[in-house]
């Protein structure tokens, strides 16, 4: 299944699973923030001064609205809660505020 | 439905069709005698006419006897104070009816489209949390509609496909001896919440445990019989 990653520059590219990895490997820094549509992907390079600061105030405004953010690492499988921003942190998942049911 | 009945006046039968009908009898019922009364009730004439009471009467043409203007009224048996206007919808132009059956065919475009959208909302979340599954936890859910989460706690969970009190805690025999009820406010796709749910199970469990709702086993959100192990 193509992926669908929103850029710094606002445009979009499509990769696969292992594309997106193979990104995440190479450094690149992914939000993939939960909602209606299944998930938005956001791809930031750290290299960049302006990237990480757009990426670390999307980060604070998504954990300030309740999501929780879950590094994983470039397939996914392990992770831990992040409190604060990382640039390195590889791939992040945010999810929306839990309630109870 | 349109109802379709009779309203009897003082001077004459009419047939008509109006959709309030109902609506109209209870706020404006009118009920007469065979001698000659009209009884008009008022603010609750349906309980009045109910009880078959009556508040205040003028004198009119006879139209019928009714105790029970209700019962009658429901029944099809529409009244009317004498002389009131009484609304009949009037045809459909060519204008409405074309207007009318393009609203149709937005309103059903929509409806494919948003079916559209929830299919490939939920094949997108599916992608996500497959991509953050195990092996083993990817067979589990393709065989059984479930995965396993070993927490750091020790405790074992199991996720259900779902979303409301789709988690069952485990005992160190496997036996489910409760369900949690917790899930991301958003509405997301199932899979989205069940990601969210092994996230934090994993990496936040003690949040998590702190806002689920505990459910016993056996609630009405299970999509699949609960099967427990055997006894040993």
């Amino acid at each position: 299944m193509e992926i669908e990653v929103q850029k710094h520059d606002g445009s979009r590219e499509k990769l696969d699973a292992e594309g997106l990895a193979a990104r995440v490997r190479a450094g690149g820094l992914v939000f993939e923030i939960m909602d209606r549509s299944g998930d938005v992907k956001k791809i930031w390079d750290p290299t960049k001064e302006v990237e990480v600061e757009d990426a670390r105030m999307s980060f604070d405004n998504l954990t300030k609205k309740g999501y929780r953010a879950f590094r994983t690492d470039a397939a996914g499988k392990e992770g831990e809660l992040m409190k604060t921003f990382d640039p390195e942190a590889g791939r992040v998942v945010f999810v929306p505020q839990m309630q109870g049911g | 439905m349109p109802y379709t009945g009779t309203v009897i006046t003082s001077a004459n039968t009419t047939s008509y069709t109006n959709s309030s009908v109902i609506w109209t009898a209870w706020t404006q019922a009118t009920t007469t005698t065979s001698t000659g009364t009209v009884t008009i009730p008022y603010l609750n004439n349906v309980w009045n006419g109910w009880n078959a009471g009556t508040i205040g009467s003028v004198t009119a043409t006879s139209i019928y006897s009714a105790n029970n203007t209700a019962w009658i009224n429901w029944n099809g048996m529409p009244v009317a104070r004498a002389g009131a206007p009484v609304y009949v919808a009037p045809p459909e132009t060519e204008a409405a009816r074309m207007a009318r059956i393009e609203r149709e065919a937005r309103w059903a475009e929509e409806r494919v489209a948003q079916e559209a959208e929830r299919a490939a909302s939920n094949r997108r979340a599916e992608a996500l949390l497959q991509a953050h599954l195990t092996p083993d936890q990817q067979r589990q859910l393709a065989q059984e509609d479930w995965f396993m989460i070993d927490s750091k706690s020790g405790k074992k969970y199991r996720i259900n496909r779902g979303r409301s009190a789709n988690i069952d805690v485990l005992d160190e025999t496997g036996k489910v001896v409760r369900s949690l009820c917790v899930h991301p406010g958003e509405a997301v796709p199932d899979a989205d919440t069940m990601l969210s749910q092994a996230l934090m199970l994993k990496h936040d469990e003690e949040a998590l445990l702190r806002i689920a709702n505990v459910h016993g086993i056996h609630h009405g959100f299970r999509r699949r019989p609960l099967v427990q192990p055997a006894a040993a």
